[in-house]
């Protein structure tokens, strides 16, 4: 019966729902511990922040996730998520061309990416570390080593400003994160990247477009950033040449922990952002507890070493 | 004759209510070897787990020379001198031959520790024995499948064994490397050991065996002496039915129809010469030939999932910027040899696999229509009696014979015009393969040109209403209705390639 009502033993999908159910029982579980230890966590302010907190991690871990469907990684998110604020803000004082600046720029480096790991084999791993540094270096050239600094207000609105109480940023968040669900799970384009995932071999021999599944993914993944480095930049006021510093390991932990395999094939959105959620809240309760900001990285070392033995386990069943 | 080294009286095994074998008896003599035969899920590896403990029996007796024995487990039985060599390797890849071979067994010195030079003169002495010819030295990573066949056996034989049971053993290996087995394996049985020998290659079996012992659903259908029995009597045993029934009956082209697929000059990777070749609907062609003879990589130059040069004319119609995309839509699909490597989604569901290759169908814009996937793919799965619970079950989940069912299910949906098909019954059971080729021929009837690359010649013979025999990556013969014999195929596609001996599959 319950097995029915999670989507019906031994079937592919019921697999997926019962591991998105974990997650949510976990995200509940350490919300209501740090309750009891904390009665202040669990407030409508605090919880909005947290959610505020997590949200540019949230684009961030669904390109990282979608990347990583197709047997890649994606090391390049953080520099284009600064790259892209430092860049386009700094080059255009008009705020909707600068977002569209930065949206493209994230799309070309991604496109870069994604030819670079299709057409020339470049492994992931070097394709996007490679980006990386080679946009690192751009940022550096182009601010002298010195951050920009001036923010547009409406920069600062769309991270930090709300409609009727709902932050702007999440609202955006969602929308993206329904648009990117319905892509994965009830798209041909979705399917594909999946299918691609799983067998790559197998996805040539049935005629699907493998080298524009892959691109498109990393494509997804830059596009992502960008709009991530954007919020965040809004959000923390200041335009940094390290913005987003952290952010590509973060994401690859977020995806993992969210179901994402690194063999491929496997990953979801709404699996993806609990996990983001889960992680910053971990962050949240370090705070809260007053424990040493230190304590973050062993906190989520160890949450990862959890979430692989959790699916190790679940994959010999 | 003889009384028998190990025997089964009797012997039954049920799982609940699920009986899986039902009263066998069965014997392993000193130097004779016995062929275990039957279908997937006849019953073969359950009497194996009997006999050496790693089941304990619902009914009936186990007999060791004569007295009754009960093994608490494989680890009694082997003690016993009953050596298995399973199907999967247990050897270690970092560790030596002589290391695997000792493995958990090595000789020790007064400290405890390995004392290798005793390990390594106790594993040339063994080697020796066996008729091996390996440096007890090399790494296992460096050797090939075979050779690391070879120490599972070396390994199965380290201690005194009377009974050497090998479960497939040549379902990896190539054709020079069976021969080495074998002549391994007769040395063996006059050395006085009783062997087992489980396998479906009927082949092998007349070739290598001295009894047969056919298992169907449980029971034992037949047993005796292996010149008393031909292919037909076996499969007759295993299946229930000729061997001749498995093939319906051969039609040929449509009479006037003009080529479906015409090559000219194709030159894949490995073509010796280029080639022409033309496909009728309506027919079944074979493409025979050894492993290794360019049949593959011509049929994936067509498909346009490797390189290749040359013309292609799809149904009239020049088809030269050749990719599998292109194939699907213009009507040639393919079905590939090696399901795990390039034909399954393995951890995706029936239903995904079957409809990988026709996404868009029933999509509006580019929204999937689930439904419709999982209606087409339940069709599917009662056409084909494709054993499943629901098409949302993972694929990994099924059966060789049902992946196969699902593959090729998924080739029909592109409505193809042509059909590629590479070993379509590789790993797939007699009863499935029936179907398979009834199938086909339905295809052809309704005007599909079919080629077929068949390794098993029974299947090419029985099957194909035209051959074309391939070696050295050259087409070199054409066969015609009566000209299809299996010896007529082996004289062309074994001549002159250096002395490998011929070994069709059946």
């Amino acid at each position: 019966m319950m097995a029915r009502l999670l989507g019906g033993t031994g079937t592919v999908r019921g697999r997926k729902t019962r591991e998105i159910l974990l997650l949510l029982a976990f995200l509940i579980l350490i919300w209501g511990i740090t309750t009891v230890l904390s009665p202040r966590f669990l407030s409508v302010k605090n919880i909005t922040d947290i959610l505020i907190q997590a949200a540019p991690l949230g684009f961030v871990v669904i390109g990282q996730m979608i990347v990583i469907v197709v047997r890649g990684l994606d090391l390049s998110v953080a520099s284009i998520m600064a790259t892209a604020a430092v860049l386009s803000i700094g080059v255009f004082d008009n705020t909707a061309t600068a977002f569209v600046a930065a949206l493209l720029l994230g799309a070309l480096v991604g496109g870069v990416n994604g030819y670079l790991v299709s057409y020339r084999r470049v492994t992931p791993f070097l394709a996007t570390l490679a980006t990386m540094i080679v946009l690192q270096g751009i940022r550096f050239a182009y601010t002298k080593g010195a951050p920009s600094g001036s923010l547009p207000d409406t920069f600062r609105y769309l991270a930090t400003g709300d409609v009727g109480g709902v932050p702007v940023i999440l609202i955006v968040l969602i929308g993206v994160a329904c648009v990117a669900h319905w892509m994965l799970e009830r798209s041909v384009p979705g399917r594909q990247l999946l299918l691609y995932g799983d067998n790559p071999e197998a996805a040539h021999m049935s005629g699907l477009p493998a080298k524009r599944i892959v691109i498109s993914a990393y494509v997804i993944s830059g596009v992502l950033a960008a709009i991530a480095g954007l919020f965040l930049v809004g959000y923390v006021g200041i335009v940094d040449n390290w913005t987003g510093q952290g952010y590509e390991l973060d994401s690859i932990a977020a995806a993992v922990i969210g179901g994402a395999s690194l063999r491929g094939g496997k990953g979801s959105v709404i699996g993806a952002l609990l996990a983001a959620l889960i992680l910053v809240s971990l962050f949240n309760i370090v705070v809260i507890l007053g424990l040493s900001i230190e304590f973050q990285m062993v906190v989520k070392g160890a949450l990862i070493l959890l979430a692989a033995a959790v699916y190790i386990r679940r994959t010999r069943d | 004759m003889a009384d028998p080294v190990l025997a089964a009286r009797g012997l039954t095994k049920s799982f609940g209510s699920n009986e899986v074998l039902r009263n066998v008896d069965f014997e392993v003599l000193a130097g004779r070897n016995i062929a275990l035969c039957g279908e997937n899920g006849a019953g073969k590896s359950t009497l194996i787990k009997l006999m050496t403990g790693v089941y304990t029996p619902s009914a009936g007796q186990v007999l060791l020379d004569g007295e009754p024995v009960a093994f608490a487990g494989p680890k009694e039985s082997i003690a016993a001198g009953i050596a298995v060599v399973h199907q999967e390797f247990s050897t270690i890849s970092a560790l030596t031959v002589a290391e695997n071979v000792f493995l958990e067994k090595e000789p020790r010195n007064r400290l405890g520790l390995v004392d290798r030079r005793t390990l390594r003169r106790d594993c040339i002495d063994l080697l020796r024995q066996l008729g091996i010819d390996l440096d007890p030295d090399t790494t296992l990573d460096r050797l090939s499948v075979a050779e690391a066949q070879m120490v599972e056996i070396a390994k199965a034989l380290r201690s005194r064994a009377h009974v050497l049971i090998l479960d497939e053993p040549t379902a990896v290996l190539s054709h020079r490397e069976i021969d080495h087995l074998f002549r391994i394996l007769r040395d063996l049985r006059g050395q006085g050991m009783g062997l087992v020998y489980v396998s479906h290659r009927l082949d092998e079996i007349f070739e290598v065996c001295t009894d047969i012992c056919v298992l169907k659903d449980g029971d034992v259908t037949s047993a005796g002496p292996i010149a008393d029995y031909d292919h037909d009597r076996v499969v007759a045993a295993m299946v229930g039915r000729s061997l001749g029934e498995l093939f319906p009956p051969k039609s040929g082209p449509a009479s006037d129809a003009g080529p479906a697929l015409s090559l000219r000059g194709l030159i894949a990777e490995g073509s010796a010469a280029p080639i022409d070749l033309d496909l009728r609907p309506g027919e079944i062609v074979g493409l025979a030939g050894l492993v290794g003879s360019g049949r593959t990589e011509l049929a994936l130059a067509i498909f346009g999932a490797a390189r290749g040069s040359g013309a292609v004319e799809l149904s009239g119609k020049a088809y030269n910027r050749r990719a599998p995309g292109r194939s699907l839509a213009g009507g040639l699909a393919m079905l590939t040899e090696d399901r795990k490597a390039n034909g399954l989604f393995p951890e995706t569901s029936v239903a995904w696999n079957f409809a990988a290759s026709t996404l868009g169908k029933g999509a509006r814009a580019l929204a999937l229509a689930p439904r419709s996937e999982e209606e087409r793919s339940r069709s599917v799965v009662e056409r084909f009696k494709v054993v499943v619970d629901h098409v949302g079950q993972p694929i990994s989940a099924l059966s060789g014979g049902n992946q196969q069912k699902v593959l090729i299910g998924r080739l029909l949906e592109n409505t193809p015009k042509v059909l590629l098909l590479d070993e379509p019954t590789r790993g797939v059971d007699v009863a499935t393969k029936a179907e398979i080729y009834r199938t086909l021929r339905r295809l052809a009837e309704e005007g599909v040109a079919v080629l077929v690359i068949s390794s098993e010649l029974i299947e090419v013979v029985g099957l194909c209403d035209r051959v074309h025999v391939m070696r050295d990556g050259a087409l070199v013969a054409e066969l015609i209705g009566n000209a299809i014999t299996e010896d007529g195929i082996m004289a062309v596609a074994a001549a002159a390639t250096g002395g490998v001996a011929p070994r069709p599959n059946v």
